[in-house]
């Protein structure tokens, strides 16, 4: 079963336009080791269960997933810890999504970053080669 | 042992968050290897140790399996301010209660009223502690 959003619900809504308009999650993926590991990431939610990442392909999380793919992806929280919002599902390498500059609606969404950080998604595209693609399977928040 | 140095402006940023946040996220890892964040309160002690009070519930059996945890801040919003500590973390019954800790019962006297009336109630709650040794720090 497809993990769909239900809007009818104030904290799903919420998480709805979070999805939709924050630049970042956090991914969190867990080494061979057991231990786990949070990063910071750009995100384009897909608009229905997807969560697509690009990253550079040498990073500690690329190698975790490669071991254990399943993954938590968690907002910041808000109203100082009142509102929260955790995913968590398996994530994979693929190669059937386009170079990040490429992928429809990203260099919109992060066009004052880009700006702000003197690159572009042309530049990102060179070094963020590895898609990662996340499916939700749970929710949990409030 | 992990220790913050005072004079780089990063790591004086760690000590700051980590006296005056009032939440932090602390992720463990299942039995089924997903991993868990959840929100707590914490008191750091001024060196490589995080005290955590929870419930009896899976986070404590988590750390029981595998004691791997990492402890993170919100970020900035925008992938800046980002502090990651990972460590270890044990079920340490040598630890005060809630009730008895008196620095983490100062910091969380409003807190404490609200979720369980008095720091005795919340004690009976918030019964296990957990200890978490931080061994590394990334972020910026």
């Amino acid at each position: 079963m497809v993990f769909t959003l239900d809007r009818s619900s104030a904290f799903q809504a919420r998480v709805y336009d979070q999805l939709q308009h924050d630049p970042i999650v956090w991914l969190t993926t867990v080494s061979p080791n057991g231990q786990p590991q949070p990063s910071p990431v750009w995100f384009m939610w897909d608009g229905a269960d997807k969560i697509i990442i690009y990253t550079k392909p040498d990073r500690p999380k690329v190698r975790n997933i490669k071991a254990n793919p399943k993954v938590a992806i968690h907002f910041d929280s808000l109203a100082r810890g009142e509102m929260i919002a955790i995913f968590t599902g398996p994530i994979e390498i693929s190669d059937h999504y386009p170079a990040v500059n490429e992928l429809p609606g990203y260099a919109e969404k992060y066009h004052s970053l880009f700006v702000q950080l003197g690159t572009d998604a042309d530049q990102m595209a060179a070094e963020y080669t590895t898609t990662l693609v996340f499916t939700m399977e749970a929710l949990r928040g409030y | 042992m992990f220790k913050l140095d005072p004079s780089n402006a990063f790591q004086a940023r760690v000590a700051d968050r980590l006296t005056k946040e009032i939440v932090g996220w602390l992720t463990t890892v299942g039995a089924d290897g997903i991993p868990q964040p959840s929100l707590v309160w914490f008191l750091w002690d001024g060196g490589d140790k995080i005290q955590i009070y929870s419930q009896d519930n899976q986070k404590v059996r988590n750390v029981n399996r595998n004691a791997g945890v990492s402890f993170n801040f919100d970020g900035d919003g925008k992938g800046g301010d980002m502090i990651v500590l990972t460590g270890t973390a044990v079920i340490d019954s040598s630890s005060p209660s809630a009730a008895e800790n008196a620095p983490y019962v100062e910091k969380y006297a409003s807190g404490i009223k609200s979720v369980s009336g008095d720091p005795t109630g919340f004690a009976a709650a918030y019964r296990i502690p957990i200890v978490m040794t931080i061994t590394r720090l990334r972020g910026h």
